[in-house]
């Protein structure tokens, strides 16, 4: 090998090896005692059987070990997820994506009631199939959901605001320029659920 | 100051001087050793003959030469010096990239100077749109006094290592761009590795674990 050619081949690979972009987590956090590391291993096991998307809860072990939480502290987190996850996913279908069903489970976390994530999904169907559109997907709707509830407005306002918006088909983009509007409206003092609520009939009006 | 000549004259003068200033004991010496020694006899005779038993010239190939004067490096040896070449590179660029900071800079500073742009919602700022239905979502933090910052959430798993910010050229504050899929992120800063949530951004209000966390909302795709 000339040794140009060498350094060239060496360069080239150790270049793309510099910032390698993370996959999905698939491991539980090393410094887990053993009863931790069994338990967070059957609830892994069980929500791959129930078809429940698992890498949410490799990536919520992560975050209680990076944040300093106790092992007990972690496997109460994921067990947690894990039937939010199982819940959401009743509600949305079977054919809710993985993203979605995490995006369902922040908002069941975050106060939603079950049965009004159920009425969102349904709502979204029946929208879908009235344009003949393929199903859109609920996870940008579902993280206004939780950031409204998370600033301040009620549940069941949020739900109704976002539920409007899903009928008419409103894209992506609204849905985050909804949510910044809402967060002006509240820093100018403007209270959280009369925000949402203008905000939300500004956006669905035709 | 002298010229050179000057100089020369003088050396000769004391030259001269000197045997006279000497003992009458090493006048004799300074006499033998000043004067001229004959070559031994037939010394151009010798000289010619050892230079005729010699031979002629060996011809030197242009060529050889030129091999000879290549740079000649083994193959291991040159991956090590690009690896040797990298380290130094990559070392230099992170000496010159910590710009003011200081290791030992007190972490309530470094916290104080990063709350101060909180006025302004989201830091975290969808950038333009990335591969594979990805938004390239810009995230900054200011924090003039740190060494590292490093960006942790959702997205890569909270590895503390997978997403290096990098100083920006204020020496204030470091960014990072990332490709994230629609939908709402919880992130966080690793600063000198303390956790800290975003000043500039929301925060996520469901937490688990007691330290906050930040959202960003990411919607096209």
């Amino acid at each position: 090998m000339r040794p140009l050619v060498a350094v060239a081949v060496t360069a080239v690979v150790a270049t793309a090896g510099a910032q390698p972009s993370p996959g999905p987590a698939t491991t539980w956090p090393a410094r887990l005692q053993p009863a931790a590391r069994e338990a967070l291993v059957a609830l892994g096991d069980s929500a791959r059987a129930a078809r429940l998307p698992v890498e949410p809860l490799y990536a919520k072990a992560a975050e209680g070990a990076l944040k300093g939480a106790d092992d007990a502290r972690i496997v109460a987190a994921v067990r947690k997820l894990a039937h939010e996850l199982e819940a959401a996913r009743a509600a949305l279908g079977a054919g809710g994506s993985p993203d979605e069903v995490l995006a369902g489970a922040t908002a069941l976390r975050l106060g939603v009631d079950l049965d009004a994530l159920r009425r969102l999904a349904a709502a979204n169907a029946a929208a879908n199939a009235a344009r003949g559109a393929s199903a859109a997907p609920l996870t940008v709707p579902l993280g206004v959901v939780s950031n409204l509830v998370t600033r301040g407005v009620p549940a069941d306002v949020a739900m109704a605001t976002v539920g409007r918006l899903v009928a008419r088909g409103v894209s992506a983009a609204e849905y985050v320029a909804l949510s910044d509007a809402v967060d002006r409206d509240i820093l100018a003092g403007v209270s959280p659920q009369a925000a949402a609520i203008a905000r939300g009939r500004s956006i669905a009006r035709p | 100051m002298w010229s050179e000549r000057e100089a020369r004259a003088a050396r000769d003068d004391d030259a001269d001087a000197m045997p006279n200033a000497l003992p009458e004991a090493l006048r004799g010496a300074v006499d033998a050793l000043r004067a001229e020694v004959p070559p031994p006899a037939g010394w151009r005779a010798d000289v010619l003959r050892a230079v005729a038993a010699e031979g002629p010239a060996r011809r030197v190939d242009p060529r050889v030469r030129h091999a000879e004067a290549r740079w000649r490096v083994r193959p291991l040896a040159a991956v090590a010096a690009a690896l040797l070449c990298m380290a130094v590179g990559a070392s230099a660029t992170w000496w010159a990239m910590r710009g003011d900071t200081t290791h030992d800079v007190p972490r309530a500073a470094t916290m104080a100077a990063a709350s101060e742009a909180s006025a302004s919602p989201g830091l975290a700022v969808p950038a333009s749109l990335g591969a594979g239905g990805r938004t390239v979502v810009r995230f900054a933090l200011v924090a003039p006094g740190a060494a590292r910052v490093t960006l942790v959430g959702d997205f890569n798993q909270w590895n503390p290592s997978a997403t290096p910010l990098r100083a920006a050229g204020d020496g204030r504050t470091w960014v990072a761009s990332v490709p994230l899929p629609p939908g709402r992120h919880v992130y966080a800063f690793v600063v000198d590795g303390g956790l800290t949530a975003d000043p500039r951004a929301p925060r996520a209000g469901d937490e688990d674990f007691d330290a906050p966390s930040s959202v960003v909302l990411v919607g096209e795709s």
